[in-house]
């Protein structure tokens, strides 16, 4: 394992922002953290990165405190928008430095990255614009190569192709160079495909850690009669449920038997797969309801 | 796997300091900006003192590098201050770090700094007085000769000095980075203190004394040393648990 964290709990004032989590994360994985806005994922990530310090449980990367650690820090990068680098570099001089710094440092990789999303090297990172200074440190982040990659949000501000392009670059360089990505973000739709494990948090608590090939199996959507539904959702973990007139569409666990499934499907109940980006969305919503009920 | 690179502090710190060496290319700017000014404002002298009788009036005009050793001096000062800033902090937070190191590069870099506006100022001096003789003639002037032995102890006695300022700089700076009210508390302390000793000498009157007044540059160097010793220590002690806050 290469992050292990265990009752994890961090708090600011009287707010839990990250409240007794137990998580790992496996050498050589790619995740993706997922919650909503306040969830928390910025939070754990600086305590994983060493930045912080949890109020209490406990933190090991690499089997180390990441606090205040250097081998840590030699191995570990944290990118997301708000990285600073000197105002007085240049691009070109900012990538030179991040071969000094780090070990397995990929200068071509960063180079071609550069060229390819039309950086100019003896551009300031000051001066870019909100999209390509996310650009900048996503490419810093992928030469870096470090053991233990950590993209908190990366995606903030870049448009749709560059966003595709970055997960495409993503996905091939962990190919390429297998190490422990963890990529925060609000959404899964975009990433859902690159990744490998999907831990999903919410109000600072573990929400679920699933390989993505489980969590597509994870629920069913259950659509027919809502009286008729409920006599066979008895007992079951309910996820989501969405009532019209006279159709009911509900979310459940799955962890029917195949004679419950046919015995439903019988009874004119229409079992279909439920698509992981909208169960994460459920999952995570705030408490019953949704949005509509605020207009009621 | 990528593999798990082992770093020793050296090495970090050494990397950081050259890194830092590029990237505060504004800190050796300024200094120039600064002792240019200086220099502007010593063009005419830096003091003069006239007399004279019935038939014969002396005016005395001293042309030296005092002003510009007493910018540089402030620079010293502000520049270890700002130095310790949130923004260079996270500047390292970008590369590898930790407060360690962080503190020592930097710490390294201000005694660099010290070194090299020392020498500029006290090298200034002499381009000042050369002005002088080119424009106005050697005739009019009374001039001790130099010997580079002079020019060294000049230097090395003014870095000292910059050190002891940079070091205490640099303490005020990761103070106020650990406790920020104390950005309002401090500027009243000293205008207090300037008061109070302005009336009768007291503690601070004592610590200037202890530094200023030392005849012997070994000695000197010694307890600036020793000074600049306890300010790196506080300055480290202070922040060593400090987190990272963007």
């Amino acid at each position: 394992m290469t992050v292990i964290c265990k009752n994890l709990t961090k708090q600011y004032r009287e707010m839990h922002a990250v409240h007794e989590l137990s998580v790992q994360f496996k050498e050589n994985s790619l995740t993706g953290l997922i919650g909503r806005n306040g969830a928390g994922k910025t939070t754990l990530l600086q305590m994983i990165a060493g930045y912080t310090l949890p109020t209490s449980g406990e933190v090991t990367v690499f089997g180390k405190n990441p606090f205040n650690n250097l081998f840590i820090s030699a191995n570990t990068i944290f990118i997301d928008d708000q990285m600073v680098f000197s105002p007085e570099l240049t691009l070109r001089e900012i990538l030179k430095t991040g071969k000094v710094f780090y070990k397995n440092w990929d200068e071509e990789l960063a180079f071609k990255l550069l060229k390819y999303f039309s950086l100019g090297e003896n551009q300031f990172h000051a001066e870019l614009s909100k999209g390509k200074k996310s650009t900048f440190n996503m490419i810093f982040g992928l030469a870096s190569k470090c053991a233990l990659t950590i993209f908190d949000e990366p995606t903030t501000g870049m448009d749709y192709s560059v966003r595709q392009d970055f997960y495409r670059a993503l996905l091939k360089d962990y190919i390429n160079h297998p190490r422990t990505i963890i990529v925060s973000s609000h959404l899964l739709n975009e990433i859902e495909h690159i990744l490998e494990e999907i831990v999903l948090i919410k109000d600072g608590k573990l929400c679920l850690h699933e390989t993505v090939e489980d969590l597509k199996e994870y629920a069913v959507g259950l659509m027919g009669e809502q009286a008729l539904i409920e006599t066979f959702v008895q007992g079951k973990n309910i996820i989501g449920k969405e009532l019209d007139l006279n159709s009911a569409y509900y979310v459940v666990k799955d962890d029917f038997s195949t004679d419950e499934k046919l015995t439903m499907e019988r009874s004119g109940i229409k079992l279909t797969q439920v698509s992981t980006p909208d169960l994460t969305v459920m999952l995570t919503s705030p408490n019953e309801g949704g949005i509509d009920d605020v207009f009621k | 796997m990528m593999s798990l690179n082992k770093v020793s502090l050296t090495a970090v710190v050494k990397q950081q300091l050259l890194y830092k060496m590029k990237a505060y290319k504004s800190v050796y700017t300024t200094m120039i900006l600064i002792q240019l000014i200086a220099f502007v404002f010593s063009i005419g002298g830096v003091g003069s003192s006239g007399g004279g009788s019935e038939f014969i009036f002396v005016n005395i005009t001293y042309i030296g590098s005092d002003m510009i050793i007493i910018f540089t001096m402030m620079w010293a000062f502000i520049i270890a201050t700002t130095i310790t800033r949130k923004e260079n902090q996270l500047m390292d937070v970008s590369f590898v770090t930790t407060p360690i190191t962080s503190h020592l590069s930097n710490l390294m870099f201000i005694i660099l700094m010290s070194l090299i506006g020392a020498a500029s100022a006290i090298l200034s001096g002499f381009l000042l007085k050369l002005l002088f003789i080119i424009f106005k003639g050697t005739d009019n002037i009374i001039v001790s000769h130099y010997a580079i032995g002079d020019i060294l102890l000049g230097i090395g006695s003014l870095s000292v000095y910059l050190l002891l300022l940079s070091g205490v700089g640099y303490l005020v700076g990761a103070l106020i980075q650990r406790f920020p009210i104390l950005k309002m508390i401090l500027p009243a302390i000293v205008i207090a203190a300037l008061f109070f000793e302005g009336r009768e000498s007291g503690v601070l009157t004592e610590m200037v004394t202890f530094f200023a007044q030392e005849k012997s540059l070994l000695l000197l160097t010694f307890k600036v040393v020793a000074a600049f010793l306890v300010c790196a220590l506080l300055s480290i002690g202070v922040s060593t648990r400090m987190e990272v806050r963007r």
